[in-house]
Protein backbone atom coordinates (compact mmCIF):
# COMPACT_ATOMS: atom_id res chain seq x y z
CA UNK A 1 0.00 0.00 0.00
CA UNK A 2 1.26 3.34 -1.35
CA UNK A 3 2.51 5.72 1.47
CA UNK A 4 -0.09 8.46 1.99
CA UNK A 5 0.30 12.21 2.16
CA UNK A 6 -0.33 13.78 5.44
CA UNK A 7 -1.30 17.21 6.65
CA UNK A 8 -0.31 20.15 9.57
CA UNK A 9 -2.26 23.28 10.16
CA UNK A 10 -1.54 26.75 10.25
CA UNK A 11 -3.02 29.43 11.92
CA UNK A 12 -3.73 33.04 12.42
CA UNK A 13 -3.78 35.24 15.63
CA UNK A 14 -7.09 36.87 14.60
CA UNK A 15 -10.17 36.59 16.73
CA UNK A 16 -11.54 34.22 15.60
CA UNK A 17 -8.64 32.57 14.27
CA UNK A 18 -8.02 31.13 10.48
CA UNK A 19 -6.52 27.88 10.08
CA UNK A 20 -5.12 26.98 7.10
CA UNK A 21 -3.64 23.27 5.81
CA UNK A 22 -0.81 22.15 4.10
CA UNK A 23 -0.26 18.53 2.98
CA UNK A 24 3.56 17.02 3.89
CA UNK A 25 4.77 14.79 1.00
CA UNK A 26 5.24 10.87 1.74
CA UNK A 27 8.41 9.11 0.94
CA UNK A 28 9.17 8.97 -2.95
CA UNK A 29 6.80 6.14 -4.57
CA UNK A 30 4.16 7.34 -2.55
CA UNK A 31 0.47 8.46 -3.39
CA UNK A 32 0.39 10.43 -6.29
CA UNK A 33 -0.69 14.59 -5.25
CA UNK A 34 -3.53 14.59 -7.63
CA UNK A 35 -4.70 11.46 -5.46
CA UNK A 36 -4.46 13.28 -2.24
CA UNK A 37 -5.71 16.53 -3.60
CA UNK A 38 -8.82 14.83 -4.61
CA UNK A 39 -9.03 13.29 -0.70
CA UNK A 40 -8.30 15.76 1.20
CA UNK A 41 -11.28 17.97 2.84
CA UNK A 42 -10.40 21.26 3.90
CA UNK A 43 -13.09 22.18 6.10
CA UNK A 44 -13.24 25.77 6.73
CA UNK A 45 -9.62 26.37 5.68
CA UNK A 46 -9.63 29.29 2.79
CA UNK A 47 -6.42 27.61 1.29
CA UNK A 48 -4.12 24.35 1.15
CA UNK A 49 -0.57 24.52 1.34
CA UNK A 50 1.59 22.12 -0.89
CA UNK A 51 5.74 22.41 -1.20
CA UNK A 52 6.53 22.20 -4.90
CA UNK A 53 10.17 21.59 -4.68
CA UNK A 54 11.21 18.78 -6.79
CA UNK A 55 8.07 18.12 -8.58
CA UNK A 56 7.74 18.26 -11.95
CA UNK A 57 5.47 20.65 -13.47
CA UNK A 58 3.46 18.28 -15.30
CA UNK A 59 2.85 16.78 -12.11
CA UNK A 60 1.56 19.99 -10.49
CA UNK A 61 -0.57 20.99 -13.44
CA UNK A 62 -2.40 17.57 -13.09
CA UNK A 63 -2.75 18.53 -9.34
CA UNK A 64 -4.06 21.69 -9.98
CA UNK A 65 -6.39 20.18 -12.33
CA UNK A 66 -7.57 18.07 -9.38
CA UNK A 67 -7.94 20.92 -6.87
CA UNK A 68 -9.69 23.03 -9.22
CA UNK A 69 -12.40 19.88 -9.83
CA UNK A 70 -12.65 19.53 -5.85
CA UNK A 71 -12.52 23.05 -4.30
CA UNK A 72 -14.74 25.66 -5.71
CA UNK A 73 -13.66 28.61 -3.35
CA UNK A 74 -10.31 27.72 -1.71
CA UNK A 75 -6.67 28.65 -3.04
CA UNK A 76 -4.08 26.24 -3.27
CA UNK A 77 -0.89 27.98 -2.38
CA UNK A 78 2.49 26.60 -4.12
CA UNK A 79 5.18 26.64 -2.42
CA UNK A 80 8.87 26.54 -3.41
CA UNK A 81 12.29 28.83 -4.03
CA UNK A 82 12.24 31.21 -6.90
CA UNK A 83 13.47 28.75 -9.51
CA UNK A 84 10.82 26.10 -8.67
CA UNK A 85 7.99 29.43 -8.98
CA UNK A 86 9.05 30.44 -12.32
CA UNK A 87 8.62 27.08 -13.83
CA UNK A 88 5.49 26.80 -12.25
CA UNK A 89 4.06 30.24 -13.04
CA UNK A 90 3.88 29.57 -16.75
CA UNK A 91 1.72 26.59 -16.08
CA UNK A 92 -0.48 27.90 -13.23
CA UNK A 93 -0.91 31.29 -15.22
CA UNK A 94 -4.62 30.97 -15.99
CA UNK A 95 -5.99 29.42 -12.69
CA UNK A 96 -7.22 31.71 -10.52
CA UNK A 97 -7.23 29.70 -7.47
CA UNK A 98 -3.41 29.01 -7.86
CA UNK A 99 -1.16 31.68 -5.34
CA UNK A 100 2.74 31.39 -5.20
CA UNK A 101 4.41 31.18 -2.11
CA UNK A 102 8.12 31.78 -1.58
CA UNK A 103 9.17 28.95 0.63
CA UNK A 104 12.36 28.54 2.92
CA UNK A 105 13.56 32.58 2.70
CA UNK A 106 16.40 33.27 5.19
CA UNK A 107 18.76 35.91 5.24
CA UNK A 108 20.97 34.51 1.80
CA UNK A 109 17.54 35.21 -0.37
CA UNK A 110 17.27 38.18 -2.85
CA UNK A 111 14.90 41.07 -1.89
CA UNK A 112 14.02 41.09 -5.12
CA UNK A 113 12.22 37.69 -4.92
CA UNK A 114 10.35 38.51 -2.29
CA UNK A 115 9.55 41.68 -4.33
CA UNK A 116 8.60 39.33 -7.73
CA UNK A 117 4.89 40.13 -8.30
CA UNK A 118 4.32 36.92 -9.17
CA UNK A 119 4.85 35.82 -5.36
CA UNK A 120 1.90 36.21 -2.67
CA UNK A 121 2.87 34.91 0.25
CA UNK A 122 6.41 34.08 1.94
CA UNK A 123 7.81 31.61 4.65
CA UNK A 124 10.46 31.43 6.58
CA UNK A 125 12.32 28.91 7.26
CA UNK A 126 11.98 28.12 11.22
CA UNK A 127 16.05 27.92 11.38
CA UNK A 128 16.27 31.62 10.33
CA UNK A 129 13.30 33.22 12.82
CA UNK A 130 15.40 30.57 15.76
CA UNK A 131 18.94 32.67 14.49
CA UNK A 132 17.19 35.86 14.09
CA UNK A 133 15.94 35.47 17.77
CA UNK A 134 19.22 34.98 18.96
CA UNK A 135 21.31 37.45 16.76
CA UNK A 136 20.77 41.62 16.51
CA UNK A 137 21.94 41.25 12.67
CA UNK A 138 20.07 38.22 11.41
CA UNK A 139 16.87 40.05 13.69
CA UNK A 140 16.96 43.30 11.51
CA UNK A 141 17.27 41.25 8.31
CA UNK A 142 13.86 39.29 9.45
CA UNK A 143 12.25 42.71 10.51
CA UNK A 144 13.91 44.45 7.25
CA UNK A 145 11.86 41.39 5.04
CA UNK A 146 9.01 41.26 6.95
CA UNK A 147 8.64 45.39 6.63
CA UNK A 148 9.30 44.92 2.95
CA UNK A 149 6.54 42.07 2.98
CA UNK A 150 4.08 43.93 4.74
CA UNK A 151 4.66 46.92 2.47
CA UNK A 152 3.90 44.84 -0.62
CA UNK A 153 0.70 43.36 0.82
CA UNK A 154 2.08 39.45 0.88
CA UNK A 155 0.93 36.71 3.29
CA UNK A 156 3.43 35.87 6.05
CA UNK A 157 4.64 32.56 7.56
CA UNK A 158 7.03 31.75 10.23
CA UNK A 159 6.97 29.69 13.53
CA UNK A 160 6.60 31.72 16.26
CA UNK A 161 9.52 32.23 18.49
CA UNK A 162 9.74 29.24 21.44
CA UNK A 163 8.56 31.17 24.39
CA UNK A 164 11.00 31.00 27.15
CA UNK A 165 13.94 30.51 25.43
CA UNK A 166 17.16 32.68 25.94
CA UNK A 167 16.13 36.08 24.01
CA UNK A 168 12.77 35.09 22.53
CA UNK A 169 11.26 38.67 22.60
CA UNK A 170 7.68 38.03 20.13
CA UNK A 171 9.18 40.58 18.32
CA UNK A 172 8.24 38.72 14.66
CA UNK A 173 5.00 38.68 13.95
CA UNK A 174 3.56 36.38 11.16
CA UNK A 175 0.14 36.23 9.72
CA UNK A 176 0.18 32.94 9.75
CA UNK A 177 2.12 30.16 12.62
CA UNK A 178 2.76 26.69 12.16
CA UNK A 179 0.01 24.76 14.70
CA UNK A 180 1.77 22.84 17.39
CA UNK A 181 0.91 19.47 17.35
CA UNK A 182 1.76 16.42 19.55
CA UNK A 183 -1.64 14.59 18.18
CA UNK A 184 -2.17 12.53 15.00
CA UNK A 185 -3.71 14.67 11.99
CA UNK A 186 -7.40 13.73 11.18
CA UNK A 187 -7.99 14.09 7.57
CA UNK A 188 -11.23 13.11 6.38
CA UNK A 189 -11.37 10.72 3.00
CA UNK A 190 -13.83 11.68 0.82
CA UNK A 191 -15.35 8.89 -0.87
CA UNK A 192 -18.14 9.50 -3.55
CA UNK A 193 -20.11 6.14 -3.41
CA UNK A 194 -19.75 5.74 0.96
CA UNK A 195 -20.10 9.27 2.11
CA UNK A 196 -17.09 10.59 3.90
CA UNK A 197 -15.39 8.93 6.88
CA UNK A 198 -12.58 10.34 8.77
CA UNK A 199 -9.21 8.20 9.51
CA UNK A 200 -6.52 8.96 11.36
CA UNK A 201 -3.45 9.88 10.31
CA UNK A 202 0.22 9.52 12.68
CA UNK A 203 2.70 12.28 11.59
CA UNK A 204 5.85 10.81 11.09
CA UNK B 1 -19.03 54.97 -23.02
CA UNK B 2 -21.06 51.92 -22.79
CA UNK B 3 -20.75 49.51 -25.57
CA UNK B 4 -23.19 47.96 -27.81
CA UNK B 5 -22.41 44.21 -25.47
CA UNK B 6 -23.12 46.71 -22.35
CA UNK B 7 -19.78 46.59 -21.03
CA UNK B 8 -17.87 50.06 -20.13
CA UNK B 9 -15.33 51.15 -22.16
CA UNK B 10 -13.36 53.59 -20.13
CA UNK B 11 -10.64 56.38 -21.50
CA UNK B 12 -7.72 55.89 -19.28
CA UNK B 13 -7.10 59.01 -17.71
CA UNK B 14 -3.33 59.16 -18.43
CA UNK B 15 -1.37 60.91 -21.24
CA UNK B 16 1.16 58.06 -21.00
CA UNK B 17 0.90 54.17 -22.91
CA UNK B 18 0.94 51.05 -20.47
CA UNK B 19 4.61 49.83 -20.52
CA UNK B 20 4.28 46.81 -17.96
CA UNK B 21 1.35 44.48 -16.38
CA UNK B 22 2.36 43.63 -12.43
CA UNK B 23 0.09 41.23 -10.32
CA UNK B 24 -0.65 42.68 -6.68
CA UNK B 25 -1.03 39.63 -4.09
CA UNK B 26 -4.20 41.47 -3.54
CA UNK B 27 -7.69 42.45 -5.52
CA UNK B 28 -8.73 46.18 -5.16
CA UNK B 29 -12.72 45.92 -5.54
CA UNK B 30 -16.39 47.53 -4.50
CA UNK B 31 -17.29 46.39 -1.07
CA UNK B 32 -20.76 44.18 -1.16
CA UNK B 33 -23.28 43.50 0.75
CA UNK B 34 -22.66 43.12 4.57
CA UNK B 35 -20.28 40.95 5.29
CA UNK B 36 -17.85 43.74 3.36
CA UNK B 37 -19.35 46.25 4.90
CA UNK B 38 -18.28 44.72 8.54
CA UNK B 39 -15.03 44.03 6.91
CA UNK B 40 -14.61 47.87 5.96
CA UNK B 41 -15.65 49.11 9.67
CA UNK B 42 -13.31 46.69 11.18
CA UNK B 43 -9.99 47.53 9.36
CA UNK B 44 -11.16 51.06 9.38
CA UNK B 45 -11.69 50.89 13.08
CA UNK B 46 -8.11 48.75 13.56
CA UNK B 47 -6.30 51.55 11.58
CA UNK B 48 -7.96 54.57 13.45
CA UNK B 49 -7.51 52.97 16.60
CA UNK B 50 -4.10 52.62 16.15
CA UNK B 51 -3.44 56.99 16.54
CA UNK B 52 -6.75 58.08 18.23
CA UNK B 53 -8.16 55.14 20.28
CA UNK B 54 -11.45 56.81 21.11
CA UNK B 55 -12.09 57.45 17.69
CA UNK B 56 -11.70 53.91 17.00
CA UNK B 57 -14.28 52.87 19.05
CA UNK B 58 -16.64 55.03 17.76
CA UNK B 59 -16.20 53.36 14.22
CA UNK B 60 -16.50 50.06 15.29
CA UNK B 61 -19.99 50.18 13.54
CA UNK B 62 -20.91 51.42 10.15
CA UNK B 63 -21.49 55.04 10.41
CA UNK B 64 -24.78 56.13 8.18
CA UNK B 65 -22.79 57.93 5.46
CA UNK B 66 -21.32 54.28 4.11
CA UNK B 67 -24.81 52.95 3.28
CA UNK B 68 -26.19 55.89 1.59
CA UNK B 69 -26.81 55.04 -2.34
CA UNK B 70 -24.48 57.36 -3.68
CA UNK B 71 -21.52 56.52 -1.67
CA UNK B 72 -18.96 53.68 -2.80
CA UNK B 73 -16.89 51.64 -0.34
CA UNK B 74 -13.53 50.49 -2.14
CA UNK B 75 -11.59 47.37 -0.18
CA UNK B 76 -8.35 45.95 -0.87
CA UNK B 77 -8.63 41.83 -0.25
CA UNK B 78 -5.71 39.51 -0.01
CA UNK B 79 -6.06 36.93 -2.56
CA UNK B 80 -4.83 34.03 -0.57
CA UNK B 81 -7.28 34.35 2.63
CA UNK B 82 -9.69 37.15 1.68
CA UNK B 83 -8.30 38.88 4.60
CA UNK B 84 -8.90 43.09 3.89
CA UNK B 85 -5.67 44.89 3.90
CA UNK B 86 -7.37 48.69 3.55
CA UNK B 87 -10.50 50.54 2.65
CA UNK B 88 -11.98 53.90 1.75
CA UNK B 89 -15.28 55.75 1.47
CA UNK B 90 -15.67 57.50 -1.78
CA UNK B 91 -18.31 59.72 -1.37
CA UNK B 92 -19.79 62.74 -4.11
CA UNK B 93 -21.63 65.65 -3.72
CA UNK B 94 -24.49 64.19 -6.47
CA UNK B 95 -26.63 63.92 -3.90
CA UNK B 96 -26.06 65.90 -0.59
CA UNK B 97 -22.86 68.06 0.39
CA UNK B 98 -19.62 66.73 1.18
CA UNK B 99 -19.26 65.55 4.78
CA UNK B 100 -16.69 68.57 4.84
CA UNK B 101 -19.54 71.25 4.34
CA UNK B 102 -20.76 70.15 7.03
CA UNK B 103 -17.99 71.90 9.41
CA UNK B 104 -16.72 74.82 6.94
CA UNK B 105 -17.53 76.43 3.53
CA UNK B 106 -15.33 75.57 0.84
CA UNK B 107 -14.11 78.39 -0.65
CA UNK B 108 -13.61 79.90 -4.56
CA UNK B 109 -13.53 77.18 -7.13
CA UNK B 110 -14.80 74.62 -4.67
CA UNK B 111 -18.87 75.21 -4.35
CA UNK B 112 -21.29 73.99 -7.07
CA UNK B 113 -18.55 71.73 -8.70
CA UNK B 114 -18.70 67.95 -8.70
CA UNK B 115 -16.67 67.26 -5.63
CA UNK B 116 -15.42 63.60 -3.97
CA UNK B 117 -14.37 62.99 -0.84
CA UNK B 118 -11.67 60.42 -0.32
CA UNK B 119 -12.79 59.65 3.24
CA UNK B 120 -12.27 56.74 6.33
CA UNK B 121 -8.76 55.45 4.34
CA UNK B 122 -7.49 52.51 6.89
CA UNK B 123 -4.55 50.27 6.34
CA UNK B 124 -3.82 47.04 8.59
CA UNK B 125 -1.37 47.59 10.67
CA UNK B 126 0.39 50.32 8.60
CA UNK B 127 2.35 47.65 7.60
CA UNK B 128 0.56 46.51 4.58
CA UNK B 129 0.69 50.51 3.84
CA UNK B 130 2.53 51.24 0.48
CA UNK B 131 1.39 48.98 -2.10
CA UNK B 132 -2.35 48.77 -0.87
CA UNK B 133 -2.67 52.64 -0.55
CA UNK B 134 -0.55 52.93 -3.65
CA UNK B 135 -3.82 50.81 -5.11
CA UNK B 136 -6.82 52.32 -3.62
CA UNK B 137 -5.13 55.69 -4.27
CA UNK B 138 -5.24 54.45 -8.32
CA UNK B 139 -8.37 53.00 -8.31
CA UNK B 140 -10.32 55.78 -6.84
CA UNK B 141 -8.40 57.92 -9.23
CA UNK B 142 -9.60 56.29 -11.62
CA UNK B 143 -13.30 56.02 -10.55
CA UNK B 144 -13.42 60.07 -10.50
CA UNK B 145 -12.17 60.41 -13.90
CA UNK B 146 -14.77 58.22 -15.14
CA UNK B 147 -17.21 59.85 -13.56
CA UNK B 148 -16.28 63.19 -14.50
CA UNK B 149 -15.51 64.07 -11.08
CA UNK B 150 -13.65 67.29 -11.27
CA UNK B 151 -12.27 67.98 -7.52
CA UNK B 152 -11.02 65.09 -4.93
CA UNK B 153 -11.49 66.34 -1.95
CA UNK B 154 -9.95 65.09 1.15
CA UNK B 155 -8.57 66.22 4.85
CA UNK B 156 -6.20 65.50 6.73
CA UNK B 157 -4.06 66.18 9.88
CA UNK B 158 -0.61 67.58 9.61
CA UNK B 159 0.78 64.48 9.78
CA UNK B 160 -0.10 63.40 6.26
CA UNK B 161 0.03 66.92 4.57
CA UNK B 162 3.77 65.71 3.03
CA UNK B 163 1.84 63.09 0.91
CA UNK B 164 -0.79 65.55 0.33
CA UNK B 165 1.90 67.87 -0.67
CA UNK B 166 4.15 65.67 -2.49
CA UNK B 167 0.81 64.32 -4.64
CA UNK B 168 0.49 67.80 -5.98
CA UNK B 169 -2.98 68.48 -4.09
CA UNK B 170 -3.59 72.12 -3.08
CA UNK B 171 -3.81 73.11 -0.14
CA UNK B 172 -7.79 74.75 0.04
CA UNK B 173 -7.26 76.77 3.06
CA UNK B 174 -4.06 78.03 2.43
CA UNK B 175 -2.63 77.03 5.58
CA UNK B 176 -5.30 77.07 7.62
CA UNK B 177 -6.92 74.18 9.54
CA UNK B 178 -10.70 73.35 10.71
CA UNK B 179 -11.63 71.31 13.95
CA UNK B 180 -13.72 68.26 12.51
CA UNK B 181 -15.26 66.46 14.81
CA UNK B 182 -15.79 63.40 12.79
CA UNK B 183 -12.34 62.83 12.93
CA UNK B 184 -11.69 63.62 16.84
CA UNK B 185 -12.17 67.22 16.57
CA UNK B 186 -8.62 67.46 15.70
CA UNK B 187 -7.48 70.34 13.43
CA UNK B 188 -7.70 69.71 9.67
CA UNK B 189 -6.24 70.52 6.48
CA UNK B 190 -8.27 70.18 3.65
CA UNK B 191 -6.91 69.21 0.36
CA UNK B 192 -8.24 69.09 -3.24
CA UNK B 193 -6.65 67.91 -6.57
CA UNK B 194 -8.46 68.63 -9.81
CA UNK B 195 -8.79 65.34 -11.89
CA UNK B 196 -8.26 67.30 -14.76
CA UNK B 197 -4.93 68.35 -13.84
CA UNK B 198 -3.31 65.39 -11.96
CA UNK B 199 -1.89 63.59 -14.62
CA UNK B 200 0.04 66.43 -15.62
CA UNK B 201 0.78 67.47 -12.29
CA UNK B 202 2.26 63.98 -11.53
CA UNK B 203 4.08 63.80 -14.59
CA UNK B 204 5.67 66.98 -14.48
CA UNK B 205 6.96 66.89 -10.65
CA UNK B 206 7.80 62.94 -11.32
CA UNK B 207 6.19 61.64 -8.75
CA UNK B 208 7.64 58.11 -7.88
CA UNK B 209 3.65 56.83 -8.14
CA UNK B 210 3.25 58.02 -11.70
CA UNK B 211 4.75 54.42 -13.45
CA UNK B 212 2.65 52.88 -10.81
CA UNK B 213 -0.76 54.61 -11.65
CA UNK B 214 0.13 55.39 -15.39
CA UNK B 215 2.66 52.85 -17.18
CA UNK B 216 1.27 49.66 -15.26
CA UNK B 217 -2.09 47.67 -15.72
CA UNK B 218 -3.22 46.03 -12.82
CA UNK B 219 -5.60 43.77 -13.75
CA UNK B 220 -6.06 42.80 -9.77
CA UNK B 221 -7.62 46.42 -9.64
CA UNK B 222 -10.64 45.16 -10.71
CA UNK B 223 -13.73 47.74 -10.17
CA UNK B 224 -17.07 47.15 -10.95
CA UNK B 225 -18.35 50.39 -13.16
CA UNK B 226 -21.72 49.10 -13.30
CA UNK B 227 -22.00 50.18 -10.06
CA UNK B 228 -19.84 52.45 -10.04
CA UNK B 229 -22.16 54.40 -12.48
CA UNK B 230 -25.48 53.37 -10.64
CA UNK B 231 -23.93 55.47 -7.70
CA UNK B 232 -22.51 58.46 -8.81
CA UNK B 233 -24.29 58.97 -12.34
CA UNK B 234 -21.25 60.35 -15.01
CA UNK B 235 -21.18 63.65 -16.94
CA UNK B 236 -21.64 62.83 -20.77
Amino acid sequence: MRRAWSSRGWSSPDHPKTQATELLAPAPGGESLASALRRVDLGSSPFLIVRVHGIESGTVTEAVAAFVDSFTTARLCLAGDREALARLSETSNNADCVVLMLDDVDERTPLGDIAWDRVEAVRFSSDFVARAARSMRVGLVLDSMLWLAGELGLCTFGAKEMSGSPGATGRFKFDYSPIATATPIAISVRRASEGSATRILTPR
Amino acid sequence: MKTAAGSFLRQRPYSVPVESRERLPFRVRLACGPQDLQKVVDIRASAFGRHLPSQGKALSTPEADDEFPEVLLLLAERKLDQRVLGSMRLQPNTRRSLRIESVTRLPEPYPGRRLIEFMRLGVENGMSGHMVMAALAKASYEICHATGMEFIVAVGRRTTSEIYRTMRFDDALAGETVRVPHAGNLPHSIYCLPIAEADRRWRESNHSLYAFMAKTEHPDISVDYVRVFEAFGSVA
